[in-house]
């Protein structure tokens, strides 16, 4: 695990959105580089969804390298949901 | 609409759909071939799976779906529906209620008995089904396999308040891949800003997919239901012989419905929905309360400008006075009418309690019910539930005898009772009545008698007979009465009415049966008032019961001091003066006038020193300190800021059928004295 990794656990929903947006925010303004570790979210909902793809949007604006480098399965059935391929948040490998 | 208000909604609907599977359940024990019936049944099993689905409330799902299945065999003919069955789906009905209760609740407490309990239906249901249905969701995917299940384009722009207000797009998403088989689904994010600029709260996702499923159009549609007011749903078939004629339509819920009329012209029960929804508006009681309490304030208010518009003497101001008095008028009507329901609701309940009863005691017993659309306070409603419920089973217990006790009196082998409701006197009147057996006169006061509640040698007309029967410490003991409940006392009966500012009666005719009616005002807050002044109070006698208005003749006056009855047009009319009862002042006024009332039927004569008209009046309960106080059933402010005492009419009535009985050489210490 990379020291410019954001480690997001628990829910990661509209209860936690306001707040994660900040901190993402904050680290944004700190990291050269973002990547995400969602291994440890146990919900997630579609306002937590947005602010990854917000995220990635962010980082490629910025011209930051971002990527997504574990997922829970909470997650991954959001994923699936929605039909987002992996590579779209730039998932490499499947935790 | 947030995640709270939305599950409120659904709790709300799910009761009504529940109350009407019953009402159709119970109608099919009738009419088992009726398809209308199962169709109804069918369809509130149907609509609760699918809403309880969009709050992931799974137990409810999961259960609904079992007995839906049973449902569904039923509609398609190949169960029939015959007495065990009904009783089972009954039984999952209320299993339902016990689910969706504990959706919200979410208690650990008792979570075993209640999945024991359903796992028992559901067995019961599976020997219905083949086996087959008896697996949960992935039958319902597999069905968009089945022949007839058509394609539909689903494009759904969430709405940005959605995830604001509790409504998670997913969930939509998950219910829908539950009606059919999703595919091509694609995610737009493109309205999504950038990081620094979002609101982490809004929802910015578009989705279009497709939707294979046999479904009808009504339950697909069913499944924007909740989130129809933000988002921007479009619905067209694909593969439908009616596709290349359809426009497809965009926009909130209203040009669904028409894409789904156009499309599938089979969509009549949508199309039906979406009239009635037109027609009436879902609102909180909570905000009609806080109107109505409005219009309460502005009733004295209104009375308060009226009586300082007399001051002067100014024709037109007096003139426009009049007019606002007038609309005022009109606005607590109306303010009052939208709180006024039909009791046929509450009646209906009752359909099950006395065929469930029934069943327990061994009895048939066939329930009436007359007057359904009678009209009363929704607060009142909600209040009488409890009391009639004791009155129902009673009568279902104690007063409707066996059938073998019933043949050789030559009464049918069943049972009748009646539920009966009807307006008088700006009250609702309410009967319980049963065919049964009847009070025992006799029985009764020999125990009143053995209790202490009256004298040994007082004289009792049979209705003060029957009326012992509300007195608390009466009743249950053993099978005195007819009417004894179960450890349920009439006197709580009895004591839950008059806290609504009703009072109960009761009529009994030996072998004929019993008759027990409940009176109560129409409604709580404000009534028309009649203003009189008694030395230097002013009183108010609700105007309902105030019949006519007369001057006590000067022969009366002077034989009044000793007698309380004076002739009205040849007929004896008991009185009582007020300022006797409340002022103990028995100096009469220069002049003064007689208020008759009637009440349940009696009437009697209130004599007053002034009568000054009509008046507005907000009711103001009082105190505690007050609730004994005779005479006088609550307070209310004047115009002026004076608070004035509003006349209990039933009871003063009573006093003066007493006094006016003690002419005739009864003494009044013996008569049992009832304040009803």
């Amino acid at each position: 695990m990379s020291d410019s990794s954001i480690r997001l656990d628990g829910e990661v929903t509209i209860y936690q959105a306001a707040a994660l947006r900040e901190s993402l925010m904050e680290q944004f303004a700190l990291l050269p580089a973002i990547e995400l570790d969602l291994s440890a979210v146990a919900e997630m909902d579609t306002a937590g969804l947005q602010l990854v793809l917000a995220a990635k949007a962010e980082a490629l604006h910025a011209n930051k390298p971002f990527r997504v480098s574990a997922i829970s399965d909470s997650v991954r059935d959001l994923l699936a949901l929605y039909a987002i391929p992996p590579e779209d948040i730039h998932l490499e490998r499947v935790a | 609409m947030n995640m709270d208000q939305a599950i409120e909604t659904f709790m709300t609907e799910s009761a009504e759909l529940l109350a009407e599977m019953e009402h159709a359940l119970l109608a099919l024990e009738q009419r088992p071939d009726d398809s209308d019936l199962i169709n109804a049944v069918f369809r509130a099993a149907h609509t609760i799976k699918g809403s309880a689905g969009l709050f992931g409330f799974d137990d409810v799902v999961a259960f609904t779906h079992v007995a839906e299945s049973v449902l569904d065999r039923v509609r398609d003919g190949e169960v029939r529906v015959d007495d065990a069955l009904i009783a089972l789906l009954l039984g999952c009905r209320d299993h339902m209620i016990t689910l969706i209760g504990r959706a919200q609740g979410g208690d650990e407490d008792g979570r075993a008995t209640c999945i024991a309990a359903g796992q028992a239906l559901i067995q019961r249901l599976g020997g219905y089904l083949d086996g087959s249905a008896c697996a949960t969701r992935p039958a319902v995917a597999a069905q968009a396999e089945q022949t007839g299940a058509r394609r539909w384009r689903v494009e759904l722009g969430f709405g940005e308040d959605m995830l604001r207000h509790g409504m998670d797009p997913a969930s939509v998403l998950r219910y829908l891949a539950q009606l059919g088989e999703i595919s091509d689904v694609w995610t737009s994010a493109a309205r999504l800003p950038r990081l620094a600029e979002m609101d982490a709260e809004s929802c910015c996702l578009d989705v279009t997919l497709t939707l294979a499923s046999d479904r009808p159009v009504e339950e697909i549609e069913g499944a924007f239901d909740f989130i129809r007011e933000e988002t921007t749903v479009s619905l067209a078939p694909l593969d439908d012989e009616a596709a290349g004629a359809t426009p497809e339509v965009e926009g909130a819920a209203p040009p669904v419905e028409e894409t789904l009329e156009l499309a599938a012209g089979s969509s009549d029960g949508a199309g039906k929905q979406a009239a009635s929804a037109a027609r009436s508006v879902r609102i909180d009681a909570a905000k009609l309360d806080e109107l109505i309490n409005l219009v309460g304030e502005l009733v004295i208010a209104s009375a308060s400008s009226h009586l300082i518009t007399q001051r002067f003497d100014d024709e037109a101001l007096v003139e426009s006075m009049s007019v606002m008095s007038r609309l005022v008028e009109e606005i607590r009507d109306s303010a009052l009418r939208l709180r006024m329901v039909p009791i046929g609701e509450t009646f209906a309940r009752f359909r099950r309690v006395v065929r469930d009863v029934s069943q327990d005691l061994g009895k048939d017993i066939r329930l009436e019910i007359q007057g359904a659309d009678t009209e009363l306070d929704k607060t009142v409603v909600e209040k009488i539930g409890d009391p009639l419920m004791h009155l129902v089973r009673n009568a279902m217990d104690h007063g409707i005898e066996p059938a073998d006790r019933r043949l050789p009196l030559g009464k049918p082998a069943h049972g009748t009772l009646r539920l009966n409701a009807y307006h008088d006197a700006g009250s609702i009147v309410i009967e319980v009545a049963d065919d049964g057996g009847g009070l025992n006169r006799d029985k009764i006061i020999a125990k009143a008698i053995a209790k202490g509640l009256i004298a040994p040698n007082a004289a009792l007309t049979d209705q003060e007979a029957y009326r012992l029967i509300f007195e608390p410490g009466f009743s249950t003991a053993d099978q005195v009465t007819n009417l004894s409940g179960r450890g349920v006392g009439m006197d709580v009966v009895k004591k839950n009415i008059e806290a609504l500012r009703g009072t109960v009666d009761i009529d009994s005719r030996p072998g004929e049966g019993t008759t027990v009616s409940i009176r109560l005002p129409l409604t709580l807050g404000i009534i028309d008032g009649f203003l009189v002044r008694v030395s230097d109070a002013a009183y108010v006698i609700p105007l309902d019961m105030v019949m006519e208005c007369i001057e006590l003749p000067e022969g009366d006056r002077a034989q009044s001091r000793s007698r309380h009855y004076l002739n009205l047009r040849g007929e004896v009319l008991p009185f009582v003066r007020l300022r006797e009862l409340f002022h103990g002042d028995g100096r009469p006024a220069p002049r003064e006038n007689v208020v008759v009332v009637h009440y349940g039927g009696h009437k009697a004569g209130l004599v007053v020193d002034e009568l000054m008209g009509e008046f507005q009046t907000v009711i103001k309960p009082l105190g505690k300190i007050f609730e004994r106080l005779r005479g006088v059933s609550g307070a209310t402010i004047l115009g002026s800021g004076e608070v004035s005492m509003i006349l209990d009419v039933p009871s003063l009535v009573e006093v003066a059928a007493q006094r006016g009985r003690s002419r005739s050489g009864q003494a009044e210490t013996d008569t049992y004295r009832i304040t009803v």
